[in-house]
């Protein structure tokens, strides 16, 4: 049936042509195998009665932590992944009375799907182990029952941060604790992964004090580098786990573009509801993942009205998903899926996680998530065992979209991205250095190995501060607050700002958006009401709205200028040379656009401090020489000449440069995501022609975050298949003279001014050359 | 090392210092601000005391400066296996009645709702029948065995198994239960109340507690001098409990002995610590409802007794006058810290004394 539909596409006017690529990824037959030792009886029996044969992949996984080895496990979505560390930690705690283990899953909704399962397990297998969740909803009646008999308990890392400090209350489960399961570790990555791995580190730490060493089961998704990841996150060495040895039908991976003649008749989000009820009207089972919450609920309910029309049966066939939704609510939708009571659902990635929902015929993911690892993930809820599948992946038209519908080889090539974990971001180690002292009294000597050598620097810095006092028993936290409220894992900036509207909070943001989106003057919107800013508090932090109709909207404007603090590495390739290390940026909003619609009508100054951040970047310097070569090429070139003609033979050779600098500083930043995994809004840039430490032309990429968070250090090692890549996006876009999906940057500071989009391409093209010529001379 | 990374630690450390400068667990309010009655730890200062306080506290500097602690607050260095920290001691007369066990335990054996199986229509029907006391029950057909049972328990005293038993069946602030700390001897109430540098995971400034012996109350306070002697102030305060030790505290089951052992555990001096409690908090809210505006201690001694305290600080402001201490080691500060405490200390005792007194009438 799935290759009928298939066929259907390939066949109608109305898709065809947006059809880039269809990837047919083969069926495959399962594998089984038998663990080496044969499992307890009670769970023979567990599996016999739910009619389990394992897999080649969990027998191995079960082999290697009964072994007692740390793992890692990659295989995808469905394939059976916790059951294969389910099976050897409840044998553990058969076979030892005492024994405990703590799962940590990413959402509350994940640790309620296992506490479910893990029940199944003790019904089915009658190891008394009384699973529990425990988290911020666990009423605080329950908590002392829970921490005195339950030997699983299922919890977060937000949790375990705030429970760290009460280790006493948890001495015996602490005793005890022969595991720790994270599950989908894979989002613990970046900045909030670098602040998980502290976390596991000050765990170990209270586990050390309290005798017990656990085991790491980590679950994830496909990813380049697992057992570094994995090392990096717990600071153990890690074995692992790839190879599905699940059945698998054929899925057909089709790429589909309407940006596909550079223009687009129809937006994304149109496109992506035809298709939505093209595959439900053949009563295909589908998902659709949408980038945010507002898309989801738009294809919903459009597709819902065009179904009204065309096949009522439909309407009430169609839900949205999203986080926000009330817990009852996504359970309900989740049974419904199961059940097929439904036949599409609309989700932003909410449910790209394993939430227990059934496989489905089809997924549709409109716009490209941003990771290989998501796209992949998504992919993975279609295909119900042996059966037919389809993914589709509907472009945007940013660069990114467009760069795989025009190379699809390269994503099906790519492999996963790096998980990136920062075990040397002082931000981040400082702040866990805080909670480790209210844990548990510091000793440099003793606690290097899990917090780094650098520790006795940062701590006689935060003793400077009076934030550690040294004690004849070790450095002791005495801070004015709890140094775990002080310190949050997921997001390192707390400075708040509050918006007021009557007296009544509307919402908080930090500093950085409050300075871009609620200057004074600034139209804010909330829940689709505007409100007008009557003033932006630096001191209190308050933002004073009041509700205001309006028709227009406001865009603030910032310049940026950057210094560099020190240079930490560089390499040449031939004769090009990469730089990294520690930079200051210095962004400042200086005006800000009144706009109606797209069309501005007006422009303010704005008065607002610079906001400074240091953190590590890359640059590199474009010889000046290449400034005449670009010039001499481009005036032979018609629009070139043409301008000439018009402006008496002004010469605007400095500003094509400029504009080539900066096509190549928006068109590397745009290619990042795919070098390095992290969002484009994590990483800044600045182009100039010349940079007064430089001396040079020079282009600097940097890390968005305080500190760094390796996002281009990574860079930094992968330069030349930035350059490369880089180049190959912007010379093979269709477009003329640049556009959203080469050196248009969403996110430009300078409106997109200057910018040349031969100049880039010729700049990267000498750059390239550059990489290949010996340096010898 | 090179020079920029040591500024950056410098730079990060002055951040954390600053966003820490910024929050803070108390809030100043307007002295007309309405005291949340249902939060026991208070989170807010109200304007007119805050300003008291940071009068005092420079009066205090000033006066003080260049004193020695021996000086200005009579005490005594003590050594304990952890180390040493300060002991200051005050004797004080009190009247302190604690209902007398006998009838403490006549008044448990009148409540035939003890035992299982008899609700208030049960008991009406048992009392027309002639059985008035659950010693009269121990003839019962039905509830024979159950009687004889919760009879033997009280006849071994023990305040937390006849604890167990009663709160089966009776609200855990009802005053039966208040009853049975009668069968402790006075002498092993330890009365206690500690201050700190914040509200848990962080050091404890000083731990009172008071002995009551006869008309005599015993004030024993252990003050660190500085964070290293934490130690020591939890091991002299061990050194005061014994198996057959009793806790009476305000609200120190949720607050003062947690944190203890908190404490005790950061520096791996655990201890079960799971000696009988009477936390006086919930007797008080149930023993006066009305006319009380909330029930923190200073008002609750500003309606019993009519204390109104002079020179006094709120707990919240506690590390504020010790971090300056810490600083100058201006000694002056530590007064109004320490006063606090004892004056909670004898006001505690006082309103567990005056608990029973009310309660010991019926």
């Amino acid at each position: 049936m799935v290759e009928k539909i298939v066929k259907q596409l390939r066949m109608k006017p109305r898709f065809k042509e947006r059809i880039e690529h269809i990837e047919v990824l083969k069926e495959r037959k399962a594998e089984f195998d038998k663990t080496k030792k044969e499992l307890p009886e009670n769970i023979e029996n567990y599996l016999k009665e739910k009619n389990i044969k394992l897999y080649k992949h969990q027998s191995a996984a079960i082999d290697i932590i009964r072994a007692g080895k740390n793992l890692i496990i990659t295989t995808p979505t469905a394939s059976g992944k916790t059951l294969s560390f389910d099976i050897p930690i409840f044998e553990k705690l058969f076979l030892d009375n005492y024994a405990t283990a703590l799962f940590l899953y990413p959402t509350k909704a994940l640790s309620n799907d296992q506490l479910k399962v893990t029940k199944e397990i003790e019904r089915l297998t009658k190891i008394k182990v009384n699973p529990e969740v425990y988290d911020g909803d666990t009423p605080t009646q329950k908590r002392p029952g829970i921490r005195e008999n339950s030997r699983i308990i299922i919890s977060n890392p937000y949790e375990l941060h705030q429970i760290l400090p009460w280790h006493y209350k948890w001495q015996k489960f602490l005793n005890n604790l022969k595991f720790i399961v994270i599950d989908e570790a894979h989002r613990y990555r970046g900045v909030f992964g670098s602040n998980v791995a502290f976390l596991m580190k000050r765990m170990k730490r209270i586990c050390n004090y309290y005798n017990s060493n656990p085991q790491y089961i980590l679950s994830t998704a496909t990813l380049a580098n697992p057992i570094e990841f994995g090392e990096r996150l717990t600071g153990a060495k890690f074995e692992l786990v790839y190879e599905d040895g699940s059945p698998k039908g054929k899925k057909y991976f089709i790429f589909y573009n309407p940006f596909f003649d550079g223009v687009g008749e129809l937006s994304t989000t149109t496109e992506t509801k035809d298709l939505f009820l093209f595959y439900l009207k053949n009563e295909l089972q589908t998902l659709c993942f949408t980038v945010s919450r507002k898309t989801a609920e738009l294809i919903a309910s459009w597709t819902r009205k065009d179904a009204k029309k065309l096949d009522p049966f439909l309407v009430d066939k169609v839900s949205s998903y999203r986080a926000g939704y009330l817990p009852e609510e996504r359970r309900k939708i989740e049974n419904d899926l199961k059940n097929k009571n439904i036949l599409g659902v609309t989700s932003t990635n909410a449910l790209e996680l394993g939430i227990d929902i059934g496989s489905l015929d089809s997924v549709i993911i409109s716009g490209y998530p941003g990771t290989v690892i998501s796209t992949w993930q998504q992919a993975g809820r279609a295909g119900r065992g042996e059966e037919e599948s389809i993914a589709t992946l509907i472009a945007f038209q940013n660069p990114l979209d467009q760069y795989f519908m025009k190379n699809p080889e390269v994503f099906f090539d790519k492999p996963h991205e790096h998980a990136i974990i920062d075990s040397s971001n002082p931000y981040i180690i400082s702040g866990h250095l805080l909670c480790a002292a209210s844990e548990l009294p510091l000793k440099i000597e003793k606690d290097k190995k899990y917090f780094g050598d650098n520790i006795s620097r940062i701590i006689s810095s935060l003793k400077q501060e009076n934030l550690l006092k040294e004690t004849s028993n070790g450095y002791v936290y005495s801070g004015k607050i709890r140094a775990t409220e002080a310190v949050s894992i997921d997001n390192i900036s707390s400075d708040v700002f509050k918006v007021i509207c009557d007296g009544k909070l509307l919402e908080t943001m930090d500093r950085p958006q409050a300075y871009r989106e609620a200057h004074k003057g600034a139209i804010l919107l909330h829940q689709g009401e505007t409100y007008y800013v009557r003033e932006l508090n630096l001191e209190d932090r308050i933002i004073d709205v009041k509700k205001e109709e309006v028709d227009y909207n406001t865009e603030a404007l910032k310049v940026v200028d950057i210094k560099i603090i020190k240079e930490l590495k560089n390499k040449k390739i031939g004769k090009f040379s990469i730089l990294f290390g520690d930079v200051g940026v210095n962004e400042e909003y200086i005006r800000y656009k009144i706009k109606k619609y797209s069309e501005v009508i007006g422009s303010v100054p704005l008065n607002l401090p610079p906001l400074y951040f240091k953190t590590t970047g890359i640059w590199f310097t474009v010889p000046i020489e290449i400034c005449d070569k670009i010039w001499n090429i481009r005036k032979k070139d018609k629009d070139i000449k043409k301008r000439i003609e018009e402006t008496g033979g002004e010469d605007f050779k400095t500003e094509i440069f400029a504009g080539g600098l900066h096509g190549v500083e928006h068109s590397a930043i745009a290619i990042m995501p795919f070098i390095v995994m992290c969002d484009r809004w994590d990483i800044g840039g600045v182009s100039t022609n010349h940079h007064p430490q430089t001396a040079e032309p020079t282009v600097f990429i940097y890390d968005g975050f305080e500190g760094g968070v390796g996002l281009t250090e990574k860079a930094y090692n992968l330069i030349e298949d930035l350059l490369k890549m880089t180049y190959d996006l912007v010379s093979n876009c269709e477009c003329e003279s640049g556009c959203p999906a080469c050196i248009y940057s969403p996110k430009c500071g300078d409106e997109n001014e200057p910018l040349d989009k031969m100049g880039t391409i010729l700049i990267l093209k000498e750059l390239i050359k550059m990489m290949k010529e010996s340096d010898e001379n | 090392m090179d020079k920029n990374k040591e500024d950056s630690f410098d730079s990060i450390s002055r951040k954390w210092k600053d966003k820490l400068d910024k929050s803070s667990e108390y809030e100043v309010v307007k002295d007309e601000f309405e005291v949340d009655s249902e939060t026991f730890i208070p989170s807010t200062v109200p304007y007119t005391e805050y300003r008291e306080a940071l009068k005092l506290k420079n009066e205090l500097i000033k006066r003080f400066e260049g004193k020695s602690l021996k000086e200005i607050i009579e005490g005594e260095e003590i050594q304990t296996d952890r180390g040493v920290c300060y002991k200051i001691e005050k004797e004080d007369y009190i009247n302190f009645n604690i209902i007398n066990p006998e009838i403490a335990k006549s008044k448990i054996l009148r409540e035939l709702k003890l035992v299982f199986g008899i609700g208030e229509v049960t008991e009406d029907i048992l009392r027309s029948e002639g059985y008035d006391t659950i010693e009269d029950l121990c003839k019962h057909p039905r509830f024979s065995f159950q009687a004889t049972k919760l009879i033997e328990i009280l006849n071994e005293c023990n305040s937390q198994e006849i604890e167990r038993w009663i709160t089966h069946w009776v609200p855990k602030t009802h005053p039966l239960v208040l009853c049975t700390s009668s069968f402790h001897e006075n002498e092993k109430f330890i009365i206690l109340d500690i201050e700190s540098f914040g509200l848990f995971s962080r050091p404890i400034i000083l731990i009172g507690i008071a002995l009551v012996s006869n008309n005599n109350i015993l004030i024993r306070q252990y003050l660190i001098r500085d964070i290293s002697e934490e130690p020591a102030v939890l091991s002299a305060f061990l050194s005061n409990i014994d198996d057959n030790s009793v806790f009476v505290t305000f609200n120190g089951k949720a607050f003062d002995l947690p944190y203890i052992k908190e404490r005790l555990a950061y520096y791996g001096m655990y201890e079960e610590l799971s000696h009988p409690h009477f936390d006086i908090l919930h007797f008080s809210r149930r023993a006066w409802k009305q006319g009380i505006p909330d029930h923190r201690l200073t008002t609750l001694e500003k309606y019993l007794f009519g204390i109104y305290r002079k020179d006094d600080i709120p707990s919240a402001l506690v590390p504020e006058f010790y971090e300056v201490y810490m600083r100058s080691r201006n000694p002056g500060v530590l007064i109004p810290i320490v006063e606090h405490n004892r004056q909670d200390l004898l006001t505690l005792a006082n309103i567990f004394s005056k608990l029973h007194e009310e309660w010991g009438k019926w």
